[in-house]
């Protein structure tokens, strides 16, 4: 090759490159190719619950390019690869653009409204014949707060049942869990603004690296400046994380509650604990009852290092390496996510990492709290505060308090008999309920259930049965199969409204571009359908997603999730508030339960009198939060002889759940292109099974056909598969065993063996 | 009512075709343009072209498919021979290199195959990563991840000393075309050896 040729290549490659990684319209550029055409709307990023800033460049009505928005406080610009690619799947040939109805088992055209005029007669037949309890609503994460509100109110305020959930019970609900019984009230105390001012962060049951990038990005530029930032990994798993990791904990699967409560006896044994703060701000709790300081302290001798050890396979010596760590640290951070709550006692397992804040008082102060991880963009906002959960209503409130019904029955407009005292069916009780025909009829919004639930072999067979109706703005999908009807749902960038992300910060997105084909915004189908099925009076009035915000902004004046003073105007003009904001001049809230968060401030001098922090949460008593003494408990399914291997699931940076999104770029799909498992080499080894080979991973669900991948990321005994793709799906061989607190369900433990295929 | 669609494209639109259409763009996206390697256990490119016997025993025993024959331009000294395209397929450098033990023509050589078949570049103009795109799929799939390319200040950086050359990281690299191209060794394999 000549040095002509060669130069030729490489210019012209690179010219290509950057025209078309839109390199002209990244940060930096002098001469930027779409000056003066391309218009930027301020808007927030569709994956993850990071909720990173960014800018939609519209040019022609059309999606054009995405960049990340140097104003916003989360991501101040950055953005991930999979941020950088949704323009791809705004125009991706996958879009769903018109209704249909399956007949014959063959899917028919048909326009939306006649759609929706033949679920409304299905679910009033379904409704008057087995009652309201027969139909469900299965909803997301991923929707807008305004969405989730119209399916909350067509279902639990009109038709009457609490059958309505959403997969945020497959991810947070045991981070909720863990909130109310430790703090009282559900959602981290502190911000994302604390990482900066943190000196040691306890990473736990998180790949932040990959399935949080932007946060990972922030923590990794902030030990870089301050090279004696402390970082303590708690992961079976090596992973991409660990590039910052100055110590990592290994243990195996489901067995990492022993080594928390041992952190905690080390911490007071040698004096780190904050003795003062306990006094005034602690209470301690075995399972049931009340107990004291003392009765704490005997009930964690048992949790010797050496225990914690043998429990979990972690040397003694780290153990005790990493609770001086947490001990010694002038502020300390904890970050979990799915790791911690997708397990049987992943609400154990939450207290049990608060327990450490709130015994060194490392909790309310800059650089100190105990903060989880949400997986989806709204999560928190749309499913946690707006309600999206059948034991829940709007704005942090209950079904099952008298008082909460009334509020929201007056506000919706119904008759608060209407809404049942008790709470429906979770998310796998619901999809049992539908295997065993006990529901009969089932709306689900943005999200992919047939891929998605744990097990998930086992519930198409009611999704087959039932009748079924998909909302989706993608098609197909392994749920849409089992459709009756598919409405196609505008995506976003096509619709306004609101995403609620780690850090209570709500963000508005608003609309630039007209839905694809005949897509119609699933808030909007939720309402007509709503006013199909009879309940015209109560659905008329929203005209807007504003009207939706303002009276569900209305719903939250007064709690502790207090979004009155977010109007939309306000929204639009600012990267988002963090709640509790309470009047239109509230700049929003860095801190709570201290000096500084409006309730806090406002509650009376005597109550708050030598105390830093007040918990005033609902599930709080007297300003105290609580250290929990739960007892240690492993995995539902141990490994045993039959199957000696832990498997464990999670995700790669490229791609984000289902992949129904991320699998429209080639780009990412040329990145990681298909599942794999990895190995440990020392297992390979055993089994005779080299790098790339086919092998067959069973549990006793099912079993799967998938390359390996021999890498010494897992500890030995234990694999793992990033659960992706449909077609090598992980939660074929998934455990549908459920924490009885959270019900979330066991994703990240189930036991396994491999064979050559 | 929208504008009526025929039943064949219905089809296959309720068939996945599209899925299966992006599938099959994914694995060409940026192919093209890319620079080949020699095959590992080769010495320069000279002495390669000189010996090889273009039996391509190497070509089908390797079990990536990760050798194939050049054919991009007949004006190329090296049209018809082996050569890798990390693009395309990386070279998994395996333990036991069946290539080489399939090469009967001494081009490549078992003494040879630790010499690398290149150098990762990271291409800063085009590389996220140096774009405020944070983008790590280069260090997070080198087989060397953390030894041979490192995040350093959120940015992949080559140890040009510990890099194989395997070009993984140029399989995956999600620009449209390769931010991180191979230097080919053909200067370094004279000159390591
Ligand atoms: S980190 Fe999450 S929110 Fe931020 S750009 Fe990536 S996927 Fe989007
Ligand atoms: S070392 Fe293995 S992967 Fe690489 S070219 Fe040879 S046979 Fe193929
Ligand atoms: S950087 Fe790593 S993946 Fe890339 S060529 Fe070098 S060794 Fe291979
Ligand atoms: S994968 Fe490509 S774009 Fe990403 S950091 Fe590496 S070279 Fe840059």
């Amino acid at each position: 090759m000549t040095v002509s040729r060669r130069e030729f290549l490489k210019t012209s490659a690179a010219a290509t490159a950057a025209a078309s990684i839109g390199v002209n319209l990244l940060p930096g550029m002098k001469n930027n190719l779409f000056a003066g055409q391309v218009e930027w709307h301020k808007s927030v990023c569709r994956y993850c619950g990071t909720g990173c800033g960014v800018m939609v460049g519209t040019k022609d009505g059309k999606v054009v390019a995405v960049k990340g928005d140097k104003e916003n406080t989360i991501n101040r610009g950055h953005l991930c690869v999979k941020a950088f690619y949704l323009p791809k799947a705004v125009n991706s040939k996958t879009r769903l653009k018109h209704a249909m109805i399956k007949k014959n088992g063959k899917f028919e055209k048909v326009t939306v409204d006649e759609a929706l005029d033949f679920v409304a007669k299905k679910f009033n037949e379904i409704r008057q014949k087995h009652g309201a309890n027969a139909l469900a609503f299965y909803g997301s994460g991923q929707a807008e707060t305004e969405e989730t509100y119209m399916a909350n109110k067509l279902w639990k305020g009109c038709i009457g049942t609490n059958n309505m959930e959403g997969n945020p019970r497959l991810c947070m609900a045991s981070a909720v869990g863990g909130y109310l019984t430790s703090l009282g009230a559900d959602e981290p105390a502190g911000t994302y603004q604390d990482i900066e001012q943190a000196k040691f962060f306890m990473l736990i049951g998180s790949n932040t690296a990959e399935a949080h990038p932007i946060l990972f990005e922030r923590i990794m530029r902030h030990k870089t400046k301050n090279p004696d930032v402390q970082i303590l990994i708690i992961d079976p798993r090596k992973t991409p994380t660990d590039q910052v990791a100055d110590l990592h904990l290994f243990p195996k699967p489901g067995y990492d509650l022993a080594i928390l409560h041992a952190m905690a006896k080390i911490i007071i044994d040698e004096g780190y604990a904050d003795e003062e703060f306990i006094k005034t701000s602690v209470i301690f709790k075995d399972n049931k009852n009340k107990i004291d300081y003392a009765g704490y302290k005997e009930f964690l001798k048992k949790y010797t290092p050496e225990y914690a050890s043998q429990r979990s396979g972690v040397p003694a010596e780290d153990i005790i390496k990493a609770a001086r760590m947490f001990g010694k640290a002038e502020t300390a951070m904890s970050l979990w996510t799915m790791g911690i709550n997708q397990r049987t006692r992943g609400v154990w397992a939450n207290n049990l990492i608060t327990n450490l804040h709130l015994l060194t008082g490392k909790i309310g102060k800059p650089g100190c709290d105990s903060f989880s991880l949400t997986g989806q963009p709204n999560a928190c906002g749309g499913v946690r505060e707006g309600g999206g959960l059948c034991h829940l209503l709007p704005g942090h409130r209950l079904v099952v308090k008298e008082k909460h019904r009334q509020q929201v029955a007056k506000v919706w407009g119904v008759p608060v008999e209407r809404i049942q005292p008790k709470p429906g069916k979770h998310t796998v009780a619901m999809f049992e309920a539908l295997n065993k025909g006990e529901i009969k009829g089932i709306y689900i919004m943005c999200t992919n259930p047939a891929q998605s639930l744990p097990n998930a072999s086992k519930y198409w067979k009611g999704l087959e049965e039932q009748f079924v109706v998909v909302a989706e703005s993608f098609f197909p999908t392994a749920t849409t199969k089992y459709a009756d009807v598919v409405l196609p749902s505008a995506f976003w960038t096509e619709k306004e409204g609101v995403y609620g992300c780690t850090e209570r910060r709500s963000q508005y997105m608003p609309k630039v571009k007209d839905p694809e084909g005949d897509a119609v915004w699933d808030a909007f189908l939720l309402r007509d359908l709503g006013k199909k099925m009879g309940f015209v009076k109560e659905f008329e009035k929203y005209q807007t997603a504003q009207d939706i915000w303002d009276e569900y902004r209305g719903l939250t004046k007064g709690q502790d999730m207090d979004l009155w003073g977010a109007t939309y105007d306000r929204l639009k003009k600012v990267r988002g508030l963090t709640w509790p904001v309470p009047s239109e001049d509230h700049p929003g809230t860095y801190k709570r339960y201290t000096d500084g968060d409006p309730i806090y401030d406002a509650l009376p001098a005597e109550k708050k009198k030598g105390r830093r922090m007040y918990f005033y949460g609902p599930k709080a008593k007297d300003g105290y939060a609580t250290i929990w003494a739960r007892p240690d408990k492993g995995p539902e399914e141990p490994t045993d002889a039959e199957y000696p291997l832990a498997l464990s699931t999670g995700r790669v940076m490229e791609h984000w759940h289902t992949g129904t999104m991320t699998m429209t770029a080639p780009e990412l799909n040329r990145a990681v292109p298909k599942a794999y498992v990895e190995i440990n080499p020392s297992d390979a080894k055993k089994m005779g099974i080299n790098n790339k080979d086919q092998v067959v991973v069973e549990t006793r669900r099912g079993s799967l056909e998938i390359e390996a991948r021999v890498i010494d990321r897992p500890i030995p005994g234990t694999i793992f598969i990033p659960w992706h793709w449909e077609k090598w799906m992980a939660n074929i061989l998934t455990i549908d065993a459920f924490d009885p607190g959270s019900k979330e369900p066991e994703y990240k433990v189930c036991a396994a063996r491999i064979k050559k295929a | 009512m929208s504008e009526p669609i025929s039943r064949k494209d219905f089809l296959k639109e309720v068939f996945g075709f599209f899925r299966t259409e992006v599938e099959k763009e994914s694995r060409n996206i940026g192919i093209a343009a890319d620079s080949f390697l020699l095959p590992p256990g080769a010495g320069g490119q000279d002495e390669f072209l000189q010996t090889c016997s273009q039996s391509y025993q190497c070509v089908s025993v390797c079990p990536y498919q990760a050798i194939e024959v050049f054919r991009n331009d007949p004006q190329d000294a090296r049209y018809g021979y082996p050569v890798i395209n990390p693009r395309r397929q990386a070279c998994y450098l395996c333990e036991d290199f069946p290539c080489i033990s399939a090469c009967k023509s001494g081009a490549l050589r078992m003494e040879r195959k630790t010499i690398p078949l290149g150098t990762a570049v990271v291409l800063k103009d085009i590389c996220f990563s140096y774009k405020g795109i944070y983008c790590p799929s280069c260090v997070v799939k080198c087989p060397l991840s953390g030894i041979a390319i490192s995040m350093v200040d959120n940015k992949p950086v080559v140890q040009e000393e510990e890099c194989t050359g395997c070009g993984i990281c140029v399989q995956v690299c999600p620009t449209e075309q390769p931010a991180i191209r191979i230097k080919p060794s053909t200067q370094n394999r004279m000159e390591k050896r």
